[in-house]
């Protein structure tokens, strides 16, 4: 295996030729054993050819015969050019070059169907980066949106990313000024008595043991100035402490709303890839430590800052030689922190991610402990638990490991600083070059000053541990939602509810689930979706809600493209009923009101009554006032299904979606909810999916979609009479029936 | 026919019987309210022994004065309630805790096994379930005495 080739760093998978507009040129990284070989593929012009990792090359005039295949398997992809039914040659790939060479696959089609260069050029100007259907901009390769978080992603957490907190801190410069300078008060007030006990000493104590008469006066003066000095900083300290920790919570607390509308705005792609317990932990606890970070700790450093500086002034203005003796261990202090400084990021950035696992087991199984009971699974859940937690003492454990060392060599050197400074001190009054008052001032700041290198050296695991969460917040506030909000919404006129779907095309990352989806649906009017499961209903229902955006052709309401039209605005006009209704933790009189709070409790009542939901809920016992807990699960299926129905119904949209309203109960149930949907459905248009097919006997179309494709549309006899995909559907689902009958009978 | 008032009817059963405008006879009625934490005395309901609705108010007031008597003892009758008055005592200031309260239907015990079972409805009102399932009204926990508020805060 050629391993320099395997080695080398990644090259950018396509690179415009620079010459030509149009040319694509894509590194190949398998060969036909899929060994990891390199190798060229370039389309210039119309002329296609392969350099091999040998320097030889091959190549084929396009003509318009030709084509290019291309599918992927586990992480492989393959090639192919075929000239009618033969196949020319094949290349294999990974999943790097997989984005180059769907283009060069384009790029092919449209020079075999003899498109012109300029129009070709014109297209890769707007060309869209396939995995998140931004539009990349003319002459560069890369999305913009895909690559930015990938590179912070690979970064190494960094404490600089703790500057990017400033960004919370602004709104609050003025206070955060105001504690500074209290801060550099209160540190000076605290520093003033160990140098009075200069004077204290050499005027007053000595000369009395000399023998002299003790100067009452002067040594009230300075005990009083003592007092003072004492007084002062604590007042200034308690200012100070009071302020800056107050500005810290609401730093906090800007930091978790802002976080958390931010995820809120992201689109559902986000949510689909990331897990419940991992975000609760990032916005709960994460932003709680960066706050105690910012109120306490970092606080406690910049007073230590602070300190330690006038110290050493304060030092070297007294006795300069003295003071260089005293400040010896510092650099070896600086220099531990360095080496442990590294060791500690990384296992608190791992502490913090098992943390979210831990999170993770919470917010999985509590939601689904029915199905861990049914499965009798406790133990199992158990186990994951308490592994995770075993995972997390290691973590802890190794990063004990080091800071339980790193401590006591911090006050070993200190202690041994204060050793020094002793004995060159008396070394020196024995000299007669200091007074005892200077060498007992120097031993009184000399105790301060290395308790406070002893607990700034501490700094170094709280700014590690916040910088490793602020580092996970900062993930979450970097992504940016992919269904982007137009940059100048025009605001949306009376609703009429036309919506048409031209040439729309959808991919799931590089699985096309939708292709050249063509439908024109006229206001009030009601559309029957039919297909199998996986055949796409559900992504198109997604798309009309504009959940995800279409990655080729548009959607458009009344003539509007909906990437034109402001979300939230138009997500008003529109009414989903989902096949598992979500009820949140509150009355049922809240859960029907969730898309309209404002509606009184007549509107309410109305809305139920359609739904036919009325009846049940008043034979609750505190009829709306109940509480349905968390996701409703006091309640049944269809009862469920009949409040998000009537809660659909409430906000009155002009556009209804109805995924499989109904597929997930008994058919009594099913009759029931069929009643409300029928006073919903009147006078809106909607899109009704649904499986059993009784449901939709009522719909104006019926369209069968079948592998992400439009097979049929027409009406229910129509489409009988043609005898095609729908007739065997129909076919199918009255045999099943037919033998769901029997069964009943049978069982009866 | 269409003009009579509807009426409530009660035979020596104690059963209720609702005769509609039309005159219609529906025996085994009860009332039921929409809203009886949030807004008691809108919305009533009379639902049929099948429980299926027959008839609603949005209000009772303006109805016929003996209508709404009637209507108003059968809601009485179906709704146990009682209004907390005055907390007397706590057994312990933790879950699960024994209280001594006074209610507007005589001094009795209450057990608060979670704080769970203490459901706040909008800003002052408190609603206390009981280990029994009895539940307690707190009709304005602001408006209690200085020390039933005290006993019932830690508890919130
Ligand atoms: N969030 C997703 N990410 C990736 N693939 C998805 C996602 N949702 C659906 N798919 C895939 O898209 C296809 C169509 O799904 P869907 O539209 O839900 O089908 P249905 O017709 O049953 O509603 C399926 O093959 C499914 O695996
Ligand atoms: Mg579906």
């Amino acid at each position: 295996m050629d391993t320099d080739a395997a080695a080398a760093p990644k090259v950018p998978a396509a690179v415009p030729h620079p010459g030509g507009a149009g040319s694509h040129r894509v590194e190949l990284d398998l060969d036909l054993e899929l060994r990891f070989v390199r190798s060229l593929l370039e389309l210039a012009g119309d002329c296609l050819r392969w350099i091999g990792p040998g320097g030889e090359q091959r190549e084929w005039r396009v003509t318009p015969g030709m084509r290019l295949g291309h599918e992927a398997h586990a992480g492989a992809g393959r090639l192919q050019l075929f000239d009618g039914g033969t196949c020319l040659a094949t290349w294999r790939h990974t999943q790097d070059a997989f984005v180059a060479v769907q283009r060069l696959r384009d790029a092919f089609a449209r020079v075999a169907s003899g498109r012109s260069q300029a129009a070709l050029h014109d297209e890769e100007a707007s060309a869209r980066c396939p995995i998140c259907r931004t539009s990349i901009p003319a002459g560069q390769v890369d999305c913009p949106q895909c690559d930015a978080p990938e590179g912070t992603e690979a970064a190494a957490p960094s404490t600089w990313i703790l500057l990017r907190l400033w960004r919370f801190a602004r709104p609050y410069k003025r206070s955060l000024l105001l504690g500074f300078v209290l801060t550099l008060a209160s540190t000076f007030a605290t520093l003033v008595p160990p140098y009075l006990t200069m004077p204290l000493m050499d005027r007053v104590l000595i000369p009395t043991q000399r023998g002299e008469a003790l100067d009452v006066g002067l040594a009230t003066g300075y005990l009083g100035a003592l007092l003072v000095a004492a007084l002062v900083a604590w007042g200034l300290g308690y200012w100070r402490t009071y302020i800056l920790a107050l500005v810290a919570e609401r730093i906090g607390a800007d930091m978790r709303n802002i976080t958390f509308s931010h995820l809120l705005n992201l689109s559902l792609e986000y949510f689909g890839g990331k897990r419940t317990g991992d975000l609760i932990a990032r916005i709960g606890a994460e932003t709680d430590r960066i706050c105690v970070f910012l109120s306490l700790q970092l606080l406690d450093f910049a007073t230590d800052l602070v300190m330690i500086t006038m110290t050493a002034v304060i030092l070297a203005s007294i006795d300069p030689l003295l003071a260089v003796v005293t400040l010896a261990p510092l650099p070896f202090i600086v220099w531990l922190v360095y080496l442990v400084r590294d060791r500690l990021r990384f296992g608190f950035e791992q502490i913090n991610r098992t943390w979210g696992e831990v999170t993770n087991v919470l917010a999985d199984t509590i939601p689904g402990i029915r199905v861990v009971k049914a499965f009798a699974q406790e133990s199992r859940e158990v186990n994951r638990f308490a592994e995770l937690n075993q995972k997390n003492l290691r973590m802890n454990d190794r990063v004990n490991r080091v800071w339980a060392l790193f401590a006591p060599t911090v006050t070993l050197l200190t202690e041994i600083g204060l050793l020094v400074v002793w004995a060159f001190g008396i070394w020196q009054v024995a000299h007669d070059r200091v007074s005892i008052g200077v060498l007992t001032a120097f031993l009184a700041y000399i105790g301060r000053f290395f308790t406070r290198v002893d607990s700034m050296s501490r700094i170094v695991s709280f700014t590690q541990q916040a910088a490793a969460g602020a580092k996970r917040i900062f993930d979450v506030l970097d992504c940016v939602p992919t269904v982007p909000p137009p940059h100048q919404p025009l605001p949306l006129a009376p609703v009429e509810g036309r919506i048409a779907l031209r040439d729309v095309t959808f991919q799931y990352g590089n699985h096309t689930v939708l292709r050249d989806i063509n439908l024109e649906i006229a206001p009030g009017e009601l559309v029957g979706l039919i297909g199998h499961s996986g055949s796409g209903k559900s992504t198109l229902a997604n798309l009309i809600c504009r959940f995800y955006d279409v990655s080729q052709g548009s959607i458009s309401l009344d003539g509007r493209d909906v990437r034109t039209i402001d979300i939230a605005q138009y997500r008003k006009h529109i009414g989903v009923v989902l096949q598992e209704p979500f009820l949140f933790f509150g009355t049922i009189a809240e859960n029907i009101a969730y898309g309209k709070p404002e509606a009184t409790r007549a509107d309410i009542i109305e809305a139920a009554r359609a739904a036919n939901a009325h009846d049940f809920i008043l034979r609750l016992p505190f009829g709306y006032d109940s509480v349905v807990g968390e996701r409703g699960q006091a309640l049944s299926g269809g009862e469920r299904q009949r409040i998000s129905i009537a809660r659909a119904l409430l906000t009155n949209p002009r556009i209804l979606i109805l995924d499989e309203a109904t597929s997930a109960v008994d058919s009594t149930t099913e009759k029931e909810i069929q009643k409300a949907l029928d006073t919903l459905v009147q006078g809106r248009t909607t899109i009704a999916i649904a499986h059993r097919l009784s449901t939709l006997r009522k719909a104006d179309r019926l369209v069968v979609l079948d592998k992400g494709e439009i097979v049929e549309v027409g009406t229910h006899d129509d489409l009988l009479a043609r005898r095609g995909a729908y007739y065997r559907f129909c076919v199918n689902q009255s045999q099943q029936e037919g033998g769901g009958a029997m069964l009943l009978e049978v069982g009866a | 026919m269409n003009d009579r008032v509807p009426r409530l009817a009660r035979d020596a059963a104690g059963v209720l019987s609702w005769i509609d405008a039309r005159g219609t006879v529906h025996r085994g009625v009860h009332l039921v309210q929409a809203f009886p934490l949030t807004a008691p005395g809108e919305q009533v309901s009379v639902v049929s022994a099948e429980g299926a609705e027959i008839d609603a108010f949005e209000r009772l007031d303006g109805l016929d004065p003996a209508l709404r008597a009637a209507i108003d003892a059968a809601l009485a009758e179906r709704e146990f309630m009682p209004v907390i008055e005055r907390v007397l005592s706590v057994s312990r200031h933790w879950v699960p805790s024994t209280l001594d309260i006074e209610t507007d239907r005589g001094p009795t015990q209450l057990v608060l096994e979670s704080e769970e079972a203490i459901r706040r409805i909008g800003p002052d009102k408190l609603l206390i379930r009981d280990s029994r399932g009895i539940c307690f009204v707190v009709k304005s926990h602001s408006g209690l005495d200085r020390r039933s508020r005290k006993l019932l805060e830690r508890f919130l």
